[in-house]
């Protein structure tokens, strides 16, 4: 736990240092429902030879960065108070009451944890690291669950315009291809069918850049905070238009954004900026939003 | 169930000290600041005053530079903040007296509103008086309930005091007669304290909640003044129904693959509305405080206070036995002592324990086992600044309670020690 200096009260102060240490947890890589926070690495912690955990179950192994409502069950040893949980490495552990045991093993408590991650979540393996606690606060051995974190990698392209930001708000990207068809939330595809000679190509609706996701719609929030138009086939060659309009910041006093333009790979331009409420106030629809970023996109 | 009702029936004859507003008020209060002629019969007497109690919480064990994840709302309590800012005017005309109290404070951000609004009807003879009051008043139970802000010398009233006292004050009707050493209060309220965690200043149930104290208070010997009283509450709460829901549909990623599988899909169906419940709950109470003057040192108090209720807790673990399943017995106390040491310096030290559920109960993998979900403090209070209520505080609080997890499991103390200087002013 943690003592903050109250030197003014020394002997009391002394005295004082016995509570568990108020702490979210909210800068550990994983977190547990319910679950008590304690600092320091689990693996570091002195280990006996019982209690043990006598059965992890876990459904997939594969986990994404801000992954939420992960479930990780299993039984324990008869004796068995809590479990403890955390990844190896990490900042800290924690620590969950065991439950009662069920008819198939009537004398092993059991535990079930809600997980979930950060949303910084480095893409590698990890340790997942349980183990069974009985009474003094007694840790077993460890059992492990490997974890491998996938990266959320940006779509891909021919040529994509991603927009990201930082807070929970409904920003929208308007991009305006060079011969002025804006793709937005309102229009979410350029190719046109009326506009070229008719086809009998299924397929041909995606020669269009194509925006994925209207992130936080309306204020009905989804975490992603993330936008990108994608040219999957050759785009138009010109100067393109990317804008950044801002619907709503649902409560927030800003958001930080960010406009990038790929063409295979590799960058043509980015820009940074901030949306303040009063970007709010322009209209919405076609045409609204500030311009972001201009980027040419030679010919094939 | 009869005894009850006897015991009941003893302690509404009344409560403690006289007038309401005398009491409440300093008593210089009536004498300056006048701003109408002295009171002729016709026409009203005008006094006003506040005061000003503003805090720095220097540490916090259980503050942190996080958000809620619940509620959005800051978790960092080390700050600097106006605990309470108070201005009142009284009005007097012969036997009828007004007063209206208004309070700010920054505790859960800027807020203002109304602290007091009392008219009373008054009358004052030799061997007794007495009063009946109408409006937002104190609510007559026990001791630290009863008395006002900046004549408090811990910065704070106990856990016990605060859980079933949320805000000293309700809106109601109140009695008060003493005579001779012989105080007695009896009053009729919504039974929804100011700082009600559910409906504060409001009443969602037609019945009332009944309170009073009958209680002593004289001068024993030269020097030596006693105060001491038994109260009592019976009440009704209030159990909210629920609105009807919808169906719903609810997507759960039950393999975890990120793909929305028929499997996947539930319907939650919805639901009937719920009829909102009624419960009874009471609280009975006794309290003592005992102050003498010792020679070369000063003034010394010495106060004590304990406290039985059922289904009354209304702040720190509120109490609904609908919802819950069985009744939520409470019990708490609290002693204290304070010391003056010349004319400047006084210390203070308390004591108090609340259990917000005596039968709490806790499920471990092979049994069921008692929870002890009581709340221990120690507070210590230094103060300087006189023997008047200009003064400055430093307290430090030493908190146990239950609302951890132990590595093994079991509940344990969540560090929650403060250290908290108070700048406080009356003015008058």
């Amino acid at each position: 736990m943690r003592c903050r200096p109250v030197w003014l009260f020394l002997p009391l102060f002394l005295a004082a240092c016995g509570g568990v240490a108020s702490d979210t947890g909210l800068e550990a890589l994983v977190r547990v429902t319910g679950g008590q926070f304690y600092r320091g690495a689990i693996d570091k912690l002195s280990s006996a030879s019982t209690p043990t955990v006598v059965e992890v179950r876990n459904s997939m192994t594969v986990i994404a960065p801000g992954l939420l409502n992960k479930q990780v069950s299993g039984r324990l040893d008869p004796g068995s108070t809590a479990m403890a949980i955390g990844f190896a490495g990490d900042i800290g552990y924690w620590i969950l009451p065991a439950d009662v045991a069920d008819s198939d093993s009537p004398t092993q408590p059991t535990f079930h944890a809600v997980l979930s991650f950060a949303l910084a979540l480095p893409a590698k393996s990890y340790d997942l690291i349980v183990r069974a606690v009985s009474v003094p606060g007694v840790f077993g051995p460890a059992a492990h669950v490997a974890l491998d974190v996938q990266q959320t990698l940006p779509p891909t392209g021919t040529l994509v315009v991603s927009l990201w930001w930082d807070t929970g708000s409904d920003l929208d990207l308007h991009v305006v291809e060079p011969n002025g068809t804006e793709i937005w939330a309102g229009n979410l595809n350029s190719y046109d069918a009326y506009a070229v000679t008719p086809t009998t190509d299924a397929g041909a609706w995606n020669e269009g850049g194509i925006l994925d996701f209207d992130s936080n719609a309306a204020c009905v929030l989804d975490g992603r905070c993330n936008e990108n138009v994608v040219w999957s086939a050759t785009p138009p060659a010109g100067t393109y238009l990317a804008r950044v309009d801002t619907f709503s910041l649902c409560g927030n006093t800003a958001a930080r954004w960010t406009v990038e333009a790929f063409l295979n790979g590799a960058s043509l331009g980015r820009a940074e900026g901030e949306s303040v409420a009063s970007n709010q106030r322009f209209s919405k629809g076609k045409g609204s939003g500030l311009a972001a970023l201009s980027f040419t996109v030679p010919p094939p | 169930m009869h005894l009850r009702a006897i015991i009941m029936s003893a302690f509404f004859l009344a409560g403690a000290a006289p007038s309401a507003l005398a009491e409440e008020i300093p008593a210089a209060t009536t004498a300056t600041n006048s701003t109408a002629p002295e009171a002729d019969g016709r026409t009203w007497k005008l006094t006003a005053g506040g005061f000003l109690q503003a805090d720095a919480v220097v540490v916090d064990q259980s503050s942190q530079d996080q958000l809620s994840p619940a509620a959005g709302e800051p978790l960092n309590t080390q700050r600097f903040l106006v605990r309470r800012a108070h201005v009142f005017v009284e009005a007097h005309q012969n036997a009828l007296a007004s007063v209206i109290e208004m309070d700010a404070n920054t505790v859960k951000g800027m807020s203002a509103g109304l602290a007091r609004a009392e008219l009373a009807l008054g009358r004052v003879r030799p061997a007794w008086d007495a009063e009946i009051s109408l409006g937002l008043l104190r609510i007559p139970f026990g001791l630290e309930v009863q008395e006002w802000d900046p004549d408090r010398f811990f910065l704070e009233r106990s856990n016990v005091s605060r859980a079933l006292f949320p805000g000293t004050f309700d809106l109601g009707a109140r009695g008060k007669v003493s005579w001779r050493f012989v105080r007695a209060q009896f009053a009729v309220m919504n039974g929804s304290p100011l700082a009600d965690a559910s409906f504060p200043a409001r009443d969602p149930n037609a019945a009332k909640d009944f309170v009073g104290r009958l209680g002593v208070d004289a001068t024993v010997v030269e020097r030596v003044r006693i105060s001491a009283g038994f109260s009592s509450l019976k009440g009704t709460g209030f159990h909210p129904g629920t609105p009807a829901t919808k169906d719903v549909l609810v997507w759960r990623d039950q393999n975890e693959d990120g793909i929305v599988q028929l499997s996947e899909i539930q319907v939650i169906a919805g639901r009937a509305a719920t009829p909102s419940q009624n419960f009874s709950r009471f609280a009975v109470g006794a309290d003592s405080r005992i102050g003498a003057t010792l020679p070369r040192l000063g003034r010394l108090m010495v106060f004590g206070e304990v406290v039985w209720g059922a289904n009354l807790d209304r702040a720190l673990l509120p109490a609904d036995p609908v919802a819950s399943g069985r009744d939520l017995r409470e019990f708490g106390w609290v002693v204290g002592a304070s010391q003056e040491f010349t004319t400047r310096a006084a210390l203070g030290i308390r004591y108090d324990f609340y259990n917000p559920d005596v039968d709490g109960f806790r499920q471990t993998p092979t049994a069921i086992a008692p929870k002890d979900m009581s709340f221990r403090t120690w507070t210590v209070t230094v103060s300087w600044g006189g023997l008047g209520r200009d003064r400055l505080l430093l307290e430090y609080q030493h908190n146990r309670n239950a609302l951890a997890v132990a590595a093994d499991g079991s509940p344990t103390s969540l560090a929650a020690d403060t250290l908290t200087l108070r700048g406080q002013v009356v003015f008058q």
